[in-house]
């Protein structure tokens, strides 16, 4: 955490809703990307993402030292557990949703708009592809793996915001990487693999 | 291909992001040369873990910056620091001064009632005893006062008299005849001043045990025996005296109190009247 994160933390937690809104703009990118990978829908993520921010001014007395990061993703994570079970009570699938070809696909999420028209075409259809791979996931290997190979954090915040050992983040990136990688081999996705 | 085992799939895991010691890395890197199947796997999965990574960052859709004027946290102006124990403190001194005032009032209520039944008591029991200094041979009821008051302690004191018993048996009307007018024991010492008529009073005059009462007493006018003995007047006063100076000092803590609060209800209105005025 950097100093100036800490002076944020620091005066959030005296109530400063600015001070927290310059933590909110540091992290609602990761928040809200998080959320999408886990939920495949931008509404749904930017619901969480919004109630992942208002839930943390609410508790940032509880904080204490270590990351903040990895404080701020526990609570979405179980803000995107949440609505995964909500979800699956209401027997609709997000997955359903997206690979219906809604506006709401992932290209339109996306940063990079500059990219000629059949690469764009390529990435759309690899990102679509990538993100229904993600749904097939079990939730909690899910979490770990978007926390650690799309937004790379390091083991030890992926325990701190998954509230697992080191051994766990370990066992369930592994398993989701090999499930991932059969997902995407099956639909030739893959590049071929090359020593 | 043959599937390698979840052991494996950890150590390829770990291999990709590095977090192998020189040892295992070392030991991986010679499975890797000697096993095509294992080197291919793990060559799958570095593509895909650069799939991911190169993904595009996600773009919100919208900041999902705080509103102040929404989530603020809301202090109460009323309970929060030094406002808070001013008040409880403000509150605790007003609710023990009318506590004190009360209870010294009830006090005083219940303290008036037998106050003359304590006050013949005590003064036979002190002119007893100045009589016993004065006359040796005199019996306990030696004062006019004394006469007059048949109450039960009294008439334990009047028994070994002998003489003056008697008299004093004579000068009583019957029973029947004061009890049946009043409305109870005869406690007040001018009814049973009324009852003595003048004969009897000389009566008692004559009996020499009585002589001592008769000298404290006006003896001129049988009539007009004294029943408030100077010692009487004073105790009364004693008792009496201090209760103004508590009452008053009572009077002073509520006042205090109550300006207390009231300064305390001020300041906190002003504050609050600064504080949004200043919002404002």
């Amino acid at each position: 955490m950097t100093d100036a994160e800490r002076q944020w933390v620091s005066a959030a937690k005296a109530g400063d809703v600015e001070a927290f809104n310059q933590l909110v703009r540091m992290y609602e990118g990761r928040v809200y990307g998080l959320a999408y990978r886990m939920l495949g829908d931008s509404d749904s993520a930017a619901d969480v993402a919004q109630d992942t921010f208002i839930s943390a001014f609410k508790a940032i007395k509880r904080f204490r030292e270590g990351s903040f990061a990895a404080w701020l993703l526990r609570i979405a994570t179980n803000a995107c557990y949440d609505v995964l079970r909500a979800q699956k009570r209401r027997r609709t699938s997000s997955m359903d949703q997206m690979l219906a070809g809604d506006d709401d696909s992932p290209g339109e999420q996306f940063e990079d708009q500059s990219l000629p028209l059949d690469q764009h075409m390529i990435n759309r259809e690899l990102q679509a592809a990538i993100q229904a791979g993600l749904a097939t996931l079990p939730e909690d290997q899910r979490a770990v793996l978007i926390m650690c190979d799309i937004q790379g954090f390091a083991y030890e915040e992926i325990a701190a915001a998954t509230d697992t050992q080191l051994g766990t983040v370990k066992s369930r990136l592994s398993r989701a990487r090999a499930k991932l990688r059969d997902y995407l081999k099956s639909r030739e996705l893959l590049p071929t693999a090359e020593r | 291909m043959t599937p390698i085992s979840e052991q494996h799939q950890e150590l390829l895991s770990a291999a990709l992001d590095g977090q192998l010691s020189a040892a295992e890395q070392a030991q991986l890197d010679q499975q890797l040369e000697h096993d095509p199947s294992l080197a291919a796997e793990f060559a799958e999965l570095r593509s895909m873990q650069a799939l991911l990574q190169d993904l595009p960052p996600v773009r919100p859709p919208r900041s999902f910056t705080l509103d102040p004027a929404l989530h603020a946290p809301k202090r109460s102006f009323w309970l929060s620091g030094w406002t808070r124990w001013v008040t409880v403190v403000g509150v605790f001194a007003l609710m023990l001064t009318v506590g004190l005032q009360l209870s010294n009032q009830a006090e005083q209520a219940m303290t008036m009632a037998p106050e003359s039944r304590i006050m013949s008591t005590e003064s036979a029991a002190v002119q007893s005893q100045q009589a016993e200094n004065e006359s040796p041979v005199a019996p306990p009821m030696s004062t006019g006062r004394s006469a007059a008051m048949p109450t039960p302690e009294m008439a334990l004191l009047q028994e070994p008299t002998g003489g003056a018993a008697d008299a004093m048996s004579g000068a009583y009307p019957p029973p029947a005849q004061p009890y049946a007018a009043g409305s109870g024991p005869m406690s007040d010492t001018s009814d049973m001043a009324r009852s003595i008529s003048p004969e009897q009073a000389t009566a008692i005059a004559g009996n020499s045990l009585n002589q001592p009462l008769i000298e404290r007493n006006d003896t001129s006018s049988p009539d007009t025996i004294s029943l408030e003995p100077p010692v009487l007047k004073d105790q009364v006063l004693e008792q009496t005296a201090p209760a103004p100076a508590a009452e008053s000092e009572s009077s002073l803590l509520l006042w205090f109190s109550i300006a207390l609060v009231l300064g305390i209800g001020l300041a906190f209105a002003m504050g609050y009247w600064f504080k949004l005025h200043k919002q404002a």
